[in-house]
């Protein structure tokens, strides 16, 4: 038998909520009082208990930092916990970025920049080349370039309505970088809708990419298949995928299992 | 030559490893992976008339020894299976669909639409422990003999296809709920679901884990209980059975079939060893065959049953 050592943590451990900052007036920063040891790009499940239990990137890993936004349910209550509560975490799952080469593109799209946030820091520690394309609405949902910038990488931030940076996509902004600069590979996290796009772009301009994707998660163990993308499992074959999977994956862009496991347009979801 | 294809209810499988239940069956893409990962047989997630959420999560946790789920049978309900059954039999798949309903009738009919979509085989599942009182599905049906035989006629009644009852453990007399699924018309068993259901506490909140807070057992601390289980009914019915519970390595396999199982129930074991399991598992069945000179498991089916022995005095009373 596979030794315990191997299996993927699958048993919540609660800890105590170090530091709750509110970023912006939709995302808030959660610290708390554990660290982990993992790849960036890896994710935990969150449980507050009596709630629920809701997986969400790695943002930092020691202490163990999650970035989120506020959604439904489950992002109101935790929203509502204070410094001194309990949740409990479980991780790292998934498999997380591979870092490859020197000149290094990383693309964000809303809170997606939670998924990213520690592969930069890596990447930055080791000296690497490093830009990233932030997008996000407006000016009120941008976050981060801040602590982009204090660490150095050329930060490209864009809005749809122009009111910080590019006016336009985080795919347009990319086009421009690619007519300019060579990368090694690119890697990117947001909505899926921007993921399709950037994949076609990327793939065009012959750029190996990984991107992270999302898709519905009740156990992040590899057991109730609600996650899968064409037999991909996204919490334990992902979630970041490089091109040559994600060229493999008819349902990328197109399908989505909700809870009960029907299919829904990526599109829909919300 | 050791051959292990194994003809479960006149179907021939090319191995009697058998996907669980309620672990992967959901997207057909996965099914298929399994299936090539060396599955025999695949048993999608049990549907019923409905869609369902199921319980909010945690519905899982795990420890090195057992498992526990209170997913309360989310699905997407029989009317968004047809694609799903379609597309495994065009792949060549063999699969079990795995049906239950509070209602008699609608499992009826809910076997009925998988046996037209092209299911090779009905499996009630009347013995999911985690259940909302009042629902009268799952264990509140396979409880009782009367109940399980009920539900098993129904559906025979609007249904062809080879038609299996899934058991509970969590009763005192299983072999009498067995024979009534079979004098009812059940033409194979499977033994059998998780047991309990089980709790654990987490001591730093003092809570729960499991948001439904009871949760059925399995993994490899169930093993030797769902054993004596296949072995009291391999000597109590004559249809064949689905061993299930536990089962990790093909060790457990081969003492399943040496109790009397024909087919492998495999689900948690995912879990431990990822979906490989079926491969290490039929590989480990055919390298032991093999040094033991046995050349199919009709050989050492039922073995462990042997000749009667001495009655032992133990004591008196
Ligand atoms: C690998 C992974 C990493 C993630 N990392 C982050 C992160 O760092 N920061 C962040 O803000 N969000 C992250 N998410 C998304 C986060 O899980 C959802 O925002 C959260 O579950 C919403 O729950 P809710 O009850 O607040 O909202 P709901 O109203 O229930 O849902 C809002 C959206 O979240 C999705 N969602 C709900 N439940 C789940 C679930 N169990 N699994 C996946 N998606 C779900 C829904 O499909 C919907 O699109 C990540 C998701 C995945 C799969
Ligand atoms: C996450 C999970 C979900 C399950 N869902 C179902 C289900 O929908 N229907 C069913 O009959 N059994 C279900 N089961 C029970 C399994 O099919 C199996 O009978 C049990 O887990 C014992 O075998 P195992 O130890 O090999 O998993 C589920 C088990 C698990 C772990
Ligand atoms: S979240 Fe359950 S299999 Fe991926």
């Amino acid at each position: 038998m596979t030794c315990c050592k191997d299996l993927k943590p699958a048993l919540p451990k609660a800890v105590r909520i170090l530091k709750h900052e509110q970023l912006n007036a939709r995302i808030n920063r959660l610290t708390l009082d554990a660290r982990i040891d993992c790849q960036p790009g890896q994710f935990v499940m969150l449980w507050i208990p009596r709630v629920d239990e809701k997986p969400f990137s790695v943002d930092g890993a020691n202490p163990l930092t999650i970035t989120y936004a506020k959604f439904g349910a489950f992002t109101q209550a935790l929203s509502k916990l204070q410094v001194g509560d309990k949740v409990g975490w479980r991780g790292p799952l998934g498999k997380g970025f591979n870092l490859v080469g020197q000149r290094q593109l990383v693309v964000a799209g809303g809170v997606g920049l939670a998924s990213v946030m520690d592969l930069v820091r890596v990447m930055c520690s080791q000296k690497l080349v490093v830009d990233v394309v932030v997008g996000a609405k407006n000016q009120a949902e941008i976050y981060g370039l801040d602590e982009l910038r204090s660490l150095g990488v050329g930060v490209y931030p864009c809005t749809d309505d122009g009111s910080v940076g590019f006016k336009g996509f985080t795919t347009d902004q990319t086009t421009l970088l690619l007519t300019h600069n060579k990368y090694d590979q690119a890697y990117a996290c947001g909505p899926e809708v921007m993921l399709v796009k950037l994949h076609k772009l990327l793939s065009e301009a012959k750029l190996p990419h990984q991107l992270s994707l999302e898709r519905y998660m009740k156990c992040g163990l590899g057991i109730c298949d609600l996650c899968s993308i064409d037999g991909f499992l996204t919490c334990q074959d992902g979630p970041v995928f490089n091109e040559k999977q994600i060229d493999q994956m008819e349902e990328f862009g197109k399908v989505y299992r909700i809870v009960t496991g029907e299919e829904v347009a990526v599109s829909g979801k919300h | 030559m050791v051959n292990l294809e194994t003809t479960f209810c006149g179907l021939k499988l090319r191995n009697p490893t058998i996907l669980a239940s309620g672990v992967l069956g959901v997207n057909p893409a996965t099914m298929a992976r399994v299936y090539a990962k060396g599955a025999g047989m695949i048993t999608l997630k049990s549907i019923s008339h409905e869609t369902r959420k199921g319980f909010p999560n945690p519905t899982m946790l795990g420890t090195k020894h057992y498992f526990m789920n209170a997913v309360g049978l989310s699905g997407v309900g029989v009317d968004n299976s047809e694609k799903v059954v379609k597309q495994l039999k065009a792949a060549g798949i063999p699969i079990i669909a795995s049906i239950f309903s509070c209602s008699f009738a609608k499992a009826a009919e809910v076997g009925a639409k998988f046996e037209a979509f092209g299911a090779d085989m009905l499996e009630i599942n009347v013995s999911c422990p985690n259940i909302v009182p009042g629902e009268g599905i799952g264990t509140a049906i396979g409880v009782e003999a009367e109940l399980t035989a009920q539900i098993t006629a129904d559906v025979r009644k609007q249904t062809t296809i080879p038609l299996l009852v899934k058991l509970t453990p969590n009763v005192t007399d299983i072999v009498s709920i067995a024979k009534a699924a079979v004098a009812a018309g059940a033409d194979g068993l499977v033994a059998g679901n998780t047991f309990g259901p089980g709790l654990k506490i987490d001591i730093e909140t003092g809570q729960p884990v499991l948001f439904n807070k009871f949760g059925g057992v399995s993994g490899p601390g169930i093993f030797p209980l769902a054993l004596a289980i296949v072995y009291k009914l391999y000597e109590a019915v004559k249809v064949p059975i689905i061993g299930m519970g536990g089962i990790t390595t093909y060790q457990d396999a081969l003492e399943m079939v040496m109790a009397g199982a024909t087919g492998i129930g495999i689900g948690t074991a995912v879990y431990y060893e990822g979906m490989d399991v079926f491969q290490k598992v039929v590989a480990g069945m055919t390298e032991w065959m093999e040094a033991h000179g046995y050349h199919s498991l009709d050989e050492i089916r039922g073995m462990a049953h042997g000749a009667k022995q001495e009655e032992p005095v133990v004591g008196k009373c």
